[in-house]
Order: C-alpha cells, then sequence, then structure tokens
C-alpha cells in the first residue's frame, strides 16, 4: 500500500489515550476521508502522518519507506491547514515558493511551478498580493497551491473548508474533487461536516474516540452502517434509532416479528428519515407532528410515534399538532446490536 | 507553549545565553551580595566586615526613623496611586466619549510619559521654587503658609501632587485603551438597557475594565516605591527632618551617602520581600481570572 | 458639512483646560530660556518668548558647563542618545532571542532558566544600587558605556514582551514553515523577525524612553564628566543655581530641560501608534 499505518498508539498524558491501536491503508491517488466528531483524534492522526505529531507505537509508512523517524519536511508531503497558515508578511508568490526555495530548487524552475500552479487555480493576477489583500475563497486557493506547488507524495487536508461561508464551501469541495482527478495525488483529508466526506472520498474512514469505527466506499457507509455511531453520524437528519426490547430470540417492532440470530435483551433499530414514506409499504406507522421545518425541495418532519421521536423527509406538509399516516419498507430497516 | 517546538541540542542555549550571562553577572550576583552584606558589619574604618548575624535587621526595626520611613512611604504609595488612576480614568472616559479630535486629546494627555521622573523633579522645584516659583507665590497668596523647606506636610504634599501630575498620563493610555477594548455591542446594550450613564459606567464599564485597572495598581505601586526617586532626588533629597524618604531613597542615602553597606543591604533584603509578596499576590489574583 | 455639537461643549472646555495644567510648566521653561538671566531674576519666570533663544541654546550646546566645565550640553545629548539607543537595541535584540529559546525550543533547562529572567522583576535597580556599584567596579567597567548600558538590559520586561507576541503567532505558522522544509534559524530569519517588525519597532521606542530617562544609574556609574547624560548635567546645573552663590542662571537650567526632555516627548508625540502599542502589550 501506498499510504500504510500500522498499530498506531498516542497520548498526551497517562490517563487519556488519543489513538488506540489503530491502522490505516491508502492506494497511490486514493482520496481518502477521515470523519468524525470533534476530539475523536482525526486531527491528530492526520499530524502524525505529517510527522507534527510523534507517535507512541506503531508504524506509519509512505511509498514503502518507514517515516517515523523523518521530520515533516524530509517526509515529502504538503498539508493545506484549517486556517490557511499563510506566511502574512509573503506575497503570494513567495508563500507559494518557499517551500522549493529551502529544498534547494532551480529559480527557473520555481517561477515555471509557481506560475503553473497559479494558473491552474487562476490566482495568477494576486501573485504579488499579500495574503491580507485577499478574500477567503483567494486564501483558500493559495493555501492549496503551496501543497499543489511542491508535487507531494501525499496531501494533508485539515479541515481546509471550515472557514468559508455555506456558497464559497459548495464551490471549492467541487473544486478540490476535480483537481484531485487531474492530478491523482494520495490525499487524506479531515473534516467533520459528513457532506464532504460524501462527496470527495474515494473510502471514508470514520472515527470515534480515537479508533476508527467503519472504512468504506461513501455507499457502503451509507447503506450498510457498521455501528449506531456510524449510522447516526452519517445523513442529516440523523438516522431514527430506536432501543427494542427482545423475547425468545424475536423482536417485537412496530407490529412486525424480525427474526434475529442475538441473544441480547435489547436491540436498536435503525430507520433513515428519508426511508419513511407516504405511499402503503411493510410497515405503517401514525405519526402525531410536532414541528415542520420548511426546506423549499422537501420538509423535514418532527413527530411522536408510539412514545418515541422521529425525524421524517417528506414532500408534504402538515401542519402542528396533525396526525398522519406514513409508511416503512421492511428492506430499509437497519438492526445493530 | 507550542504544540510543536523545535528539538536542538545546544541552539536553545545559545540563543538564551546572552540574557542568562547579563543576568547572572548585574542581577543575582549583586542581589547575593546585598543578601551577605544584610549579616555583616562594617568596622569604623571601612576595612574589614564582620559577620554579625541578624543585628542589622534588629537595629532597622528598632529604628524609629525607619518606622516614619515605611509609614510616609505607604502614604505616598497610597495618594499618588489614588490620585493619578482615578484622574487618568476620568480623563480617558472623557476623551472616549467625545467623537471630535480624540487623537489630539489622547497626544495632549500621553505626552507625560516621555518625562523623566528627575525632570519633573526639577520642573517643580522651578515652580515651588521660593524666590521665583509662581506656584510657590499662589500657594502662599490663598492664605497656606506654604513651605516645603521646612514644613513637612507641605513638602509631602508637593510630592504627591508632582508624582501624581506625572503619573496620570500613564494610567491615561492603559484606560484609553482599555476603554477602547470594550466590545461595541457590550457598550450598545448596556445602553438599551440602563439610561443612566454613571450607572452605565459603574456597573458594565468598569467591571469590565478590572484587569487594566488590576494591572495599573501594581505598576502604580512600584512606581511610588522605585521610580519616584528621581522626583525625590531632583527636589526635596528627604528633608525637611528625612520626612520625604521613601523606602528605596533611604536605602540610597544610608548605603551610599551614610557608608552603611550592612543597614542598607538589609533594608534591600527587606524590600526585596515585599516586591516579591507583591509578585505572588498579582500571580494568585491572574490565576482566579478575576477578569470577568 | 458635520453638525457642530454643542452639548459636547462643556467636555471640550473641561479636556482643554486639564491639558493646559501638563502644558504650562513645560511651556513656561521654554519662554523662560529665552529670556536673559537678568531679566528672568527681576521678573520671575515667564510665558513669552524673548529675544535669547539661539544665544541661550549656543551657549549650552557648545560651552562647557557644570561645577566642573569641562563638558558641553552637546556631548551629553550624545551620551544620552548613546544610552538610549544602546540600551534599546541591545533589549530588542537579547530579549526576542531569549524568548524565540523559550517559547519554539524543548530542552531541558527551559523554565528554570525562564525563572531565573523572570526574578529581574523582583528588585529594581534602585533597590541594589550598592552591591550593584561594587559588582561594576571589580570589573572594571565604571565610566565605561558598556557598565552604563549594559547592567540596565538585564531585566525581563522584553522577555516577556517577546513571548507574549512568539505565543500569539499562530502554532500553524510553525507546523506549515517545518513542512516546507524552514530549520530553526530560517525559520527565525524568513517567518518570526519579519512577522515582530512591529513589536520590535514597537519595543524599541518604549526602551528607547526608558535608556534616556535613566537617572540613579547613571550618577552612579559614571564619575567622569565627559560620560554624563543630559539628566546628570542638568542635575548639576541646578545644584549650582538654586544653592551656589553665583548669578543663577535660570535661562540655561530651563533650556537644558527642555533638551533633556524634547526629545523623548518628541518620539512619543512623533511615533504615538507604535508607542501605545508597545507599552500596552508588553503588560499583557
Amino acid at each position: 500500500m501506498y499510504l500504510n499505518i500500522k498499530d498506531v498508539d498516542k497520548s498526551y498524558s497517562k490517563e487519556k489515550k488519543i489513538i488506540h491501536g489503530l491502522s490505516l491503508e491508502a492506494e497511490k491517488g486514493e482520496f481518502l476521508v477521515i470523519v468524525g466528531p470533534s476530539g475523536c483524534g482525526k486531527s491528530t492522526l492526520l499530524r502524525m502522518i505529517a510527522g507534527l505529531e510523534e507517535i507512541d507505537r506503531g508504524i506509519i509508512e509512505i511509498d514503502g519507506q518507514v517515516v517515523n523517524s523523518l521530520s515533516p519536511a524530509q517526509r515529502d508531503i504538503a498539508m493545506v491547514f484549517q486556517n490557511y497558515a499563510l506566511y502574512p508578511h509573503m506575497s503570494v508568490y513567495k508563500n507559494l515558493s518557499y517551500g522549493l526555495k529551502n529544498r534547494g530548487f532551480d529559480k527557473g524552475l520555481i517561477e515555471q511551478r509557481v506560475h503553473e500552479v497559479a494558473k491552474l487555480l487562476q490566482i495568477e493576477e494576486f501573485l504579488f498580493r499579500k495574503p491580507s489583500a485577499l478574500s477567503g475563497g483567494q486564501r483558500q486557493r493559495v493555501a492549496m497551491g503551496r501543497a499543489i506547488v511542491r508535487e507531494p507524495k501525499v496531501f494533508l487536508y485539515d479541515e481546509p473548508l471550515s472557514n468559508l461561508d455555506a456558497k464559497l464551501r459548495h464551490q471549492m469541495r467541487i473544486e478540490i474533487r476535480k483537481l484531485h482527478e487531474r492530478l491523482g495525488i494520495t490525499s487524506v483529508y479531515v473534516t467533520h461536516d459528513q457532506v464532504e466526506a460524501m462527496t470527495l472520498a474515494d473510502r471514508i474512514v470514520v472515527m470515534n474516540e480515537g479508533k476508527i469505527e467503519q472504512i468504506g466506499t461513501p455507499d457502503e457507509i451509507y447503506n450498510t452502517p457498521a455501528s449506531v455511531f456510524v449510522a447516526k453520524f452519517m445523513g442529516t437528519p440523523p438516522m431514527n434509532i430506536f432501543q427494542v426490547k427482545i423475547s425468545n430470540g424475536k423482536m417485537d417492532f412496530l407490529g412486525i416479528e424480525v427474526e434475529t440470530g442475538s441473544s441480547d435483551d435489547t436491540l436498536f433499530v435503525g430507520i433513515r428519515p428519508e426511508a419513511i414514506q407516504d405511499e402503503e409499504s411493510d410497515i405503517s406507522i401514525e405519526v402525531a407532528v410536532t414541528m415542520v421545518e420548511r426546506l423549499g425541495s422537501e420538509n423535514i418532519i418532527y413527530g411522536e410515534c408510539m412514545g418515541e421521536q422521529v425525524i421524517i423527509k417528506s414532500k408534504k406538509t402538515p401542519s402542528k399538532n396533525d396526525t398522519m399516516q406514513f409508511y416503512i419498507p421492511k428492506e430499509s430497516i437497519f438492526i445493530f446490536s | 507553549m507550542k504544540k510543536v517546538q523545535f528539538n536542538h541540542r545546544f541552539l536553545p542555549y545559545l540563543f538564551i545565553a546572552p540574557q542568562i550571562i547579563i543576568v547572572v553577572i548585574f542581577f543575582l550576583w549583586p542581589s547575593a551580595m546585598a543578601v551577605y552584606y544584610s549579616f555583616q558589619m562594617q568596622d569604623a574604618f571601612g576595612v574589614s566586615m564582620q559577620f554579625v548575624g541578624i543585628d542589622n535587621y534588629r537595629d532597622i526595626f528598632a529604628n524609629m526613623e525607619y518606622f516614619h520611613t515605611c509609614v510616609f512611604t505607604l502614604l505616598f504609595s497610597v495618594a499618588v496611586t489614588l490620585f493619578s488612576l482615578s484622574i487618568g480614568l476620568f480623563l480617558a472616559y472623557k476623551v472616549n466619549t467625545i467623537l471630535r479630535a480624540k487623537s489630539v486629546y489622547r497626544t495632549l494627555f500621553m505626552w507625560p510619559y516621555a518625562l523623566a521622573p528627575a525632570i519633573v523633579g526639577l520642573i517643580a522645584s522651578f515652580l515651588f521654587n521660593e524666590s521665583h516659583g509662581d506656584l510657590y507665590a499662589f500657594l502662599n497668596q490663598l492664605g497656606w503658609q506654604f513651605d516645603p523647606k521646612s514644613d513637612p506636610f507641605d513638602a509631602q504634599a508637593m510630592l504627591i501632587f508632582v508624582a501624581s501630575w506625572k503619573q496620570i498620563s500613564v494610567n491615561f493610555i492603559f484606560f484609553l485603551s482599555g476603554l477602547q477594548g470594550i466590545p461595541r455591542g457590550v457598550i450598545e446594550a448596556s445602553k438599551i438597557d440602563c439610561q443612566s450613564a454613571i450607572r452605565r459606567f459603574w456597573t458594565i464599564t468598569f467591571p469590565l475594565l478590572s484587569p487594566t485597572t488590576f494591572f495599573l495598581l501594581i505598576t502604580n505601586i512600584t512606581y511610588a516605591f522605585f521610580e519616584t526617586f528621581g522626583l525625590i532626588d531632583t527636589t526635596t533629597r528627604g528633608t525637611p527632618m528625612g520626612e520625604t524618604k521613601t523606602l528605596a531613597y533611604k536605602i540610597y542615602q544610608d548605603g551610599f551617602l551614610g557608608a552603611d553597606i550592612g543597614g542598607s543591604s538589609a533594608q534591600s533584603v527587606i524590600l526585596m520581600l515585599f516586591v516579591l509578596a507583591l509578585t505572588v499576590f498579582q500571580f494568585k489574583y491572574l490565576e482566579k481570572k478575576v477578569h470577568y | 458639512m458635520k453638525k457642530i455639537r454643542y452639548d459636547k461643549l462643556p467636555v471640550h472646555i473641561f479636556l482643554i483646560v486639564s491639558a493646559l495644567v501638563f502644558l504650562l510648566p513645560v511651556w513656561m521653561l521654554i519662554a523662560t530660556s529665552t529670556h536673559s538671566p537678568e531679566e528672568i531674576i527681576q521678573h520671575g519666570f515667564q510665558l513669552g518668548i524673548g529675544e535669547h533663544f539661539l544665544s541661550t541654546y549656543k551657549s549650552i550646546l557648545f560651552e562647557k558647563e557644570g561645577y566642573t566645565k569641562s563638558v558641553t550640553a552637546g556631548r551629553m545629548l550624545i551620551n544620552s542618545l548613546i544610552l538610549g539607543f544602546g540600551f534599546a537595541i541591545g533589549k530588542v535584540i537579547i530579549s526576542s532571542l531569549a524568548a524565540y529559546a523559550i517559547v519554539y525550543f524543548r530542552f531541558r533547562l527551559a523554565n528554570f532558566l525562564f525563572w531565573i529572567i523572570f526574578l529581574t522583576l523582583l528588585l529594581p535597580v534602585e533597590v541594589r544600587i550598592v552591591p550593584s556599584f561594587e559588582v561594576l567596579s571589580t570589573l572594571g567597567l565604571l565610566n565605561s558605556y558598556t557598565g552604563l548600558i549594559v547592567p540596565l538590559i538585564a531585566s525581563a520586561t522584553g522577555t516577556f514582551f517577546f513571548r507574549q507576541f512568539y505565543k500569539s503567532v499562530p502554532d500553524e505558522l510553525l507546523e506549515a514553515a517545518k513542512i516546507d522544509g524552514a530549520g530553526s534559524w530560517q525559520f527565525f530569519i524568513d517567518i518570526l523577525l519579519p512577522l515582530s517588525k512591529t513589536m520590535m519597532v514597537a519595543l524599541f521606542i518604549v526602551m528607547f524612553i526608558v535608556g534616556w530617562n535613566q537617572y540613579l544609574w547613571p550618577v552612579m556609574m559614571t564619575t567622569k564628566p565627559e560620560y554624563s547624560t543630559l539628566l546628570l548635567g542638568i542635575k548639576e546645573i541646578y545644584q549650582s543655581n538654586f544653592e551656589g552663590s553665583y548669578l543663577p542662571e535660570y535661562n540655561k537650567a530651563a533650556a537644558m530641560t527642555i533638551l533633556a526632555l524634547i526629545v523623548p516627548v518628541g518620539i512619543v508625540v512623533i511615533f504615538q501608534k507604535w508607542f501605545v502599542k508597545g507599552l500596552v502589550d508588553t503588560e499583557k
């Protein structure tokens, strides 16, 4: 594998481990997105790959070379920071060329590369401005440019879009994916935004409390979540989760019986808000509406069903306190032990 | 500190070495000497030293003159701090309320910062000069038999006035910058919630300035204790009757002019302990984050 | 046209009167320095400009004055400049380096050395003047510019100032520089130094004034008139004026005072923005 992380541990103090025995692999040219709630260790993992954090145990390999003891500069990686970390006193040109200069590149080559990248990112006209004279989106491009110009083995992104407004974030998301398809450089992208994860990733890594919950393609993560955590974390609004009692190896949920192999006392049942529909199907439920959020193309309905809170995505527009009939197809019910 | 730092065997020592060398030679060495001398007594000819234990300290505390100096230093510090702090705050508040010519007023009130206390003392010696001084004449015309050369109270009042005059600018600068640092939204919200400007000041603005005020409190006390040395040395020089000496000035007089090295060193050590206590207090306070 | 708001008029009047309380004494000195000594003795200190401006200043700058009559105010002015510049430059260089080590390096004695530097805040020079004098005389540094300047640099204020500023520099900048292959020297020279330019100027200005205004230290450490700074020179002139038996030359005393305060005051007024920054940021 091109990027290989084997059984890595990290802790800042004796009591609290940030990363526990984590292993992860990425193929050459793959776009890996690490997603998880804040404090799950995803940024630490990225910084460990970069060499900005030391690891307590384990191995990190890039392109067949163990990089554990190499400095960030020797690892041949590039990083795009959350706050961009542009050198505020240097022009865009100098920001882009600083890393190349330190590596002893020939002046002509530096100039050629900087101009190529500037053209690619459409920041040519700003080359001699200081970062303070640029808009948020332009700074973002410069930060990307500083990484691209180095032509590194691995790109590392640390929540690069979180400082942009919604519209620009959407636009940059598309550009990052386009750039990736064009340059084909192995990338690891950390975010807490599941939409970014779904749209950018070849494979998604869902992390929680220093461990990997699931690795898979966006479709796999969405359609076959491995745990309640993944199910709740991926998808907006989040999946409805119900705790269900088991008797005699069977559970009785919403009037239908489902065979379960498990002998646990309780199970969790998950239903996506978008799986609850108006058309007649296997299971019918009655929902007392408590609130409706109108999104334009559709509505999000909050309600109560048999004493539980449910969220439903629907085209219907009920009013508060209405009681409505909805249906759930059997195959869209998830069962987690 | 920083999440990421450099690891280097000797570079950091190289960077910090110049400062450490200066501190050791010109600070630690003389300070240690002060502690050492405070337990020694010089013979009448100034030739040999003799260990005398805590005799120097006992002499100091047995001496009424030292007690007088302590009382004056405290009185002087409290008065100077009170006057310069409140006037500085009042001026800063007034300047901050107006829109026009704000920067002109800022300049007009901050420039005295650049005056050395010794220079301020010399200017005062002009104004309070008994043959030509305008303020001297003015005070006497008012019916106050003002005579700082022979009346300790007059001399003390003059010192407090002059020392405060010089210190107002520092308080003004910090308070104005503190006032300008208060978010506009907070001020606007308070205007909606509270009609009276005076009440607004005491319930919103003043509490928000508390870190600045606390810092200035310490600064002003240090100023009154130590920096006023030049001011005293160019005006009263402790006269009349030694009633205008601060602790720092007495250390200088006893040690340099009086050649009582042991006694003067013991006084230094006592003052050192006082500053230490002040520093500890400052840190405790900051730790508690009495900010807001 | 902006509308003039008359309700603010009382505030303006109050502020202008207050400002005069600070300005008048200095104006009186300026005015007095332009009169002849005889006029002053007869009519007291002056508020109007007289006719002896040039002659007074020419004589103090180029004629030898004081008890010893061996040094001009011009020489003293140069000494004051040396003290101010030397102190400020030394302070900026030494404290920015020390703070760099403390903030950006992991090394064993970091905490211990930081506390050693911190200790200097405990004992102002006024309090340890006698043993300091002995140390300087042991080292043979009395009556030298080194002895005048270097010991004053010991205090921690500048180091704290830079430490505070370095801590406010985003961590990511160091991380980006590390990834870009910059070592510790390169990071200092290429990134940190240019970033702290404003802070350096600010600290320089504050420290220049502190250095220029030193009083007790030069009084103790220099006994030869050729090392005398303006503040010392003035002190002598005043002593001979107010205590001596000659005809008091108040005009010269006033002119010397003006000379000693015009430089720091000018700097504070001209570089106001930087100066306030330097002052206010030191104390955070």
